[in-house]
């Protein structure tokens, strides 16, 4: 990168907001794409940015971008750096823009129209964790809960369409979002209220929320918020069969009751739940085991790599067993209201021969709710290949959709999956993949395989090959094949606002032929 | 305990998952300042990717050795034991922040770092009765105690006292449990200080601490440096049991003042000691402190931590300053805290708000 493209920009905002560093560059190298991760540890030394810099304002955002434009570099917008299909990776380097600076939250005012309720104005470097404190601190919720909550941004959230865990109740991000700001890939701001110059009959946020960083950058959103729920109600049920906790949930969200959280665990996964319900306060005390006998550790570590060398046979032998399935659901809201909710959603579960196992399995979810993320990044370090693949579909394909990546994937890794999101219409499915191959080479390639084998199988069965989770890099090669002639539409949109590919280039597919 | 390597790889595969709670990361939103920029910094440089030079020591450094990441962890990564592993590397190779090469050559001096002779600081203010050797239990008030709340210890000496507690005051030339060094990477000199301390240590069955900052760094970092002892160690509020009608307030908190209460981050999280410290105040004062948003396992840095504020100045003073603006929320006119090391950030950042420790509740 030329230096005056550096100099031009620490004019503009400082030299402390500038960095070419080394280290910089190497730490803005990735998100969190498992497959980031298992590329460095195969020894594959990835892309690296040539400049990161911290606007604090939006006017600064506009101004960066355009030096990009005027000298031809691409421009990567970054918030938490924790995404997981590759969304903010710097494949032609460039310049990483880190909105973190940008991270107020505004205003919160109640709005009367069409109807009461609550709105903040937040910049979009916020961290879910500090807004929803923040928001706590007010009385408020904004009701959006991912697993990223503690390590991803507003601005995250929103380009990639994020889901939290209790979508069911407060909806979707896209859902939740009012009205944004942003700057386009030309450098225009694109205010509160206003529109996209070529497309003033589209609200803005319905082209740019979801569009991973690919067609502008949003600053601000204007994000519908709620008081703080007076009541919550969370409790486990157990199935004795999936396909007939599926037609519980689809019955429960169908009649219009309206759960926070409603997650069903496959039978597999079901088993590492209650295991960790149950004993909790032995796993304390077997770590503690364990980590006085590195000896026992390793034997352990052994065992379980030789169970993932044969994951097929584990699959069958819960096909066999009389496994059973849990159900997670829970109701947030008035403490009389809930209760009639939550009756009512059980007299449909108990129509479908379920146990009620009571209150402590819900509240040991929501205590862990966050704590899958770390089993992430414990097994990178145990040498398994591990990602989790959201995908959905609806009701009449959901079962199709989970036997056919479970069949295609089976001989290759362990595959555990639940169920959440659920709507009148459908569900997702998340997948969680484990493997271990040996080596970190064949691991790269084994996960690359379990990756195609599992879209070709979600694109066979008629789903969605991306729930919330974006499609960045990770996904891009399956989107024309899922959006059929829209690509078309949306490689239109990126030619018109982004004419020479700098915002974000090569990713979701945008350069794909056909 | 993991080894610096296991350490830092395992943060390396980790999406950040701490950084939240990190006061540095969200100061500074750099993802090189978070938790997992840090270790990852440390373990690219191991790998050959990224030189261990100035700038990749420099993040060794930007922690408040508060805790806050490793309470966040699950995986029970021992952060700040790790980074200050590689301040020891940066300082053996000299490639420390130049501002931390000095402190550590001006601490040399006293074997503290205010650069006075502590002991007879201590001397000219204490009551020379608690001077009495030969008892089986000392108190050892730590250097920011007697520098900057010597009442607080005379204070702690009447009230163990009361609290039929035969003590004395420790009196061994080193009143510094050397943790400036330790966080500085000076382990050599660190251990020397650790060695003279815990030969004079020995004498005493137990050893009540003033300052959490000391009683961490005794009780853990000298064990973790192998030194092994018998001597039990506690913090002045664990044993301090008092019934209510025996201590009396300071006049001015009669009014009914509202007190928040400040965690010190080493003797919260580090060591689990949150309700004490509040029975103390309602004992004292005959009211509940009012708490911080942020507070018990959440509660945010004060800023002091970690020789932050000699590494990086302007990123310690913004944490300060942020905490102290979660103060001013809670309508409390009085900050207590049971750190002197805390109490004292407070008063130099922001001298217009009234910062009390713990014992200084007392008349």
């Amino acid at each position: 990168m030329k230096s005056s493209i550096k100099k031009t920009l620490e004019n503009l905002l400082g030299p402390s907001r500038v960095a070419v560093d080394p280290v910089n560059r190497a730490l803005y190298c990735r998100d969190m794409m498992s497959g980031s991760t298992l590329e460095m540890k195969a020894g594959l030394h990835p892309h690296l940015p040539d400049l990161i810099c911290w606007p604090e304002t939006t006017e600064e955002v506009s101004k960066i971008v355009r030096t990009a434009n005027h000298h031809k570099i691409p421009v990567i917008p970054f918030g938490g750096g924790s995404g997981v299909s590759g969304g903010t990776l710097p494949l032609r380097g460039g310049i990483m823009i880190d909105l973190k600076r940008m991270a107020s939250l505004e205003t919160i005012k109640r709005v009367d129209d069409p109807y009461p309720h609550y709105v903040a104005t937040i910049q979009s470097g916020i961290l879910g964790e500090h807004l929803e404190r923040k928001l706590n601190e007010r009385g408020y919720t904004l009701g959006h809960f991912p697993s990223s909550i503690l390590c991803a941004t507003l601005g995250g959230y929103l380009a990639a369409r994020s889901a939290g865990q209790l979508s069911s109740r407060y909806g979707k991000i896209e859902e939740m979002v009012e009205d944004l700001e942003a700057v386009l890939p030309l450098g225009t701001i694109v205010p509160f209220g206003g529109r996209i110059k070529k497309y003033p009959e589209v609200a803005p946020k319905e082209i740019l929320v979801g569009s991973e960083g690919t067609l502008g950058i949003i600053t601000r959103a204007r994000m519908r918020i709620h008081p703080m729920a007076p009541a919550a109600r969370y409790r486990g049920i157990s199935f004795n069969s999936l396909s007939s906790a599926l037609r519980a949930i689809r019955n429960i969200m169908q009649t219009g009751l309206r759960p926070s959280v409603i997650r069903l665990y496959d039978e597999l996964d079901s088993l590492l739940l209650k295991y960790g319900y149950e004993a909790d306060d032995r796993k304390k005390t077997g770590k503690k085991f364990l980590s006085e006998f590195p000896y026992l550790s390793s034997l352990k570590e052994n065992a379980f790599h030789a169970l993932l060398h044969h994951p097929d046979w584990i699959q069958t032998l819960f096909q066999l067993a009389p496994a059973e399935c849990l159900l997670i659901i829970g109701f947030e809201g008035d403490a009389d209201f809930i209760r009639h909710q939550e009756k009512e959603a059980l007299k449909i579960c108990k129509e479908r021969i379920a146990r009620d196992l009571g209150e402590k399995p819900g509240l040991h979810w929501l205590k862990k709710r966050y704590s899958v993320s770390f089993k992430m990044p414990d097994l990178l370090e145990k040498d398994c290949f591990v990602d989790t693949i959201e995908v959905a579909a609806t009701w009449d394909r959901l079962e199709a959709l989970y036997e056919g990546v479970r069949r295609e994937l089976k001989k290759q890794c362990l595959v555990l999956a639940h169920f959440s999101h659920a709507y009148s219409e459908g569900c997702s499915i998340y997948f969680t993949v484990i493997g271990h191959t040996g080596s970190a080479r064949k691991n790269l390639e084994s996960y690359r395989q379990v990756w195609r084998k599992a879209m070709g199988a979600t694109l066979a069965a008629g789903g969605t090959i991306s729930h919330h989770h974006g499609i960045g890099l990770l996904k891009a090669e399956w989107l024309a094949q899922e959006l059929g002639g829209a690509m078309r539409f949306f490689k239109r949109i990126k030619k018109e606002l982004d004419p020479h590919n700098f915002m974000n280039p090569g990713k979701m597919g945008l350069e794909m032929m056909g | 305990m993991k080894s610096p390597d296991q350490a830092t790889s395992l943060c390396h595969s980790c999406p950040k998952l701490c950084r939240y709670a990190c006061p540095v990361a969200e100061t500074d939103q750099n993802e090189a300042t978070t938790p997992w920029g840090k270790m990852s910094a440390m373990k690219l440089s191991e790998n050959g990717i990224l030189p261990f030079n100035r700038e990749t020591a420099s993040l060794a450094y930007k922690c408040l050795d508060c805790k806050a990441s490793e309470g966040a962890c699950e995986l029970d990564n021992p952060v700040p034991e790790t980074l200050f592993h590689y301040r020891a590397k940066a300082f053996a190779a000299k490639v420390a922040p130049p501002s931390i090469l000095t402190y550590a050559e001006q601490f040399q001096k006293f074997s503290n770092p205010f650069g006075i002779d502590l002991q007879k600081k201590m001397k000219s203010l204490l009551p020379r009765e608690f001077s009495t050797p030969l008892k089986k239990i000392a108190y050892f008030p730590g250097c920011s105690e007697i520098q900057h709340f010597p009442k607080s210890t005379a204070h702690a000496l009447v009230l163990l006292r009361k609290c039929r507690i035969d003590l004395e005051l420790f009196h061994e030339p080193i009143l510094c449990c050397g943790y400036p060094l330790y966080a500085a990477g000076d382990i050599e000199n660190f251990r020397e200080i650790a060695e003279i301390n815990i030969h004079a240590f020995q004498k005493y069955r137990e050893v009540i601490v003033g300052s959490p900052t000391c009683l961490q760094t005794i009780d853990v970092t000298y064990r973790q440096l192998g030194f092994r002892f018998s001597t039990r160690f506690y913090h002045v509020v664990e044993k301090i049991k008092i019934p209510p009608t025996s201590l009396h307030p300071l006049p001015e908190l009669r009014a009914g003042q509202r007190i928040a209460y400040h965690d010190p981050c080493h003797l919260g999280r580090a060591r689990g000691i949150y309700d004490p410290p509040r029975q103390f105040i309602k004992a004292a004062t005959g009211v509940e402190p009012v708490e911080f948003f942020t507070n018990r396992a959440n509660s945010s840095c004060c800023g002091a931590g970690g020789l932050l504020p000699i590494s990086s100045p302007d990123t310690a003073r913004q944490i300060t300053m942020n905490r102290i603006e979660e103060f001013k929320r809670t309508g409390a006119s009085v900050l207590v805290t049971a750190s002197p090391e805390c109490a004292c950030r407070f008063k130099a950042i922001d001298p217009k708000i009234k910062v009390m420790g713990l014992l200084d509740l007392l008349s």
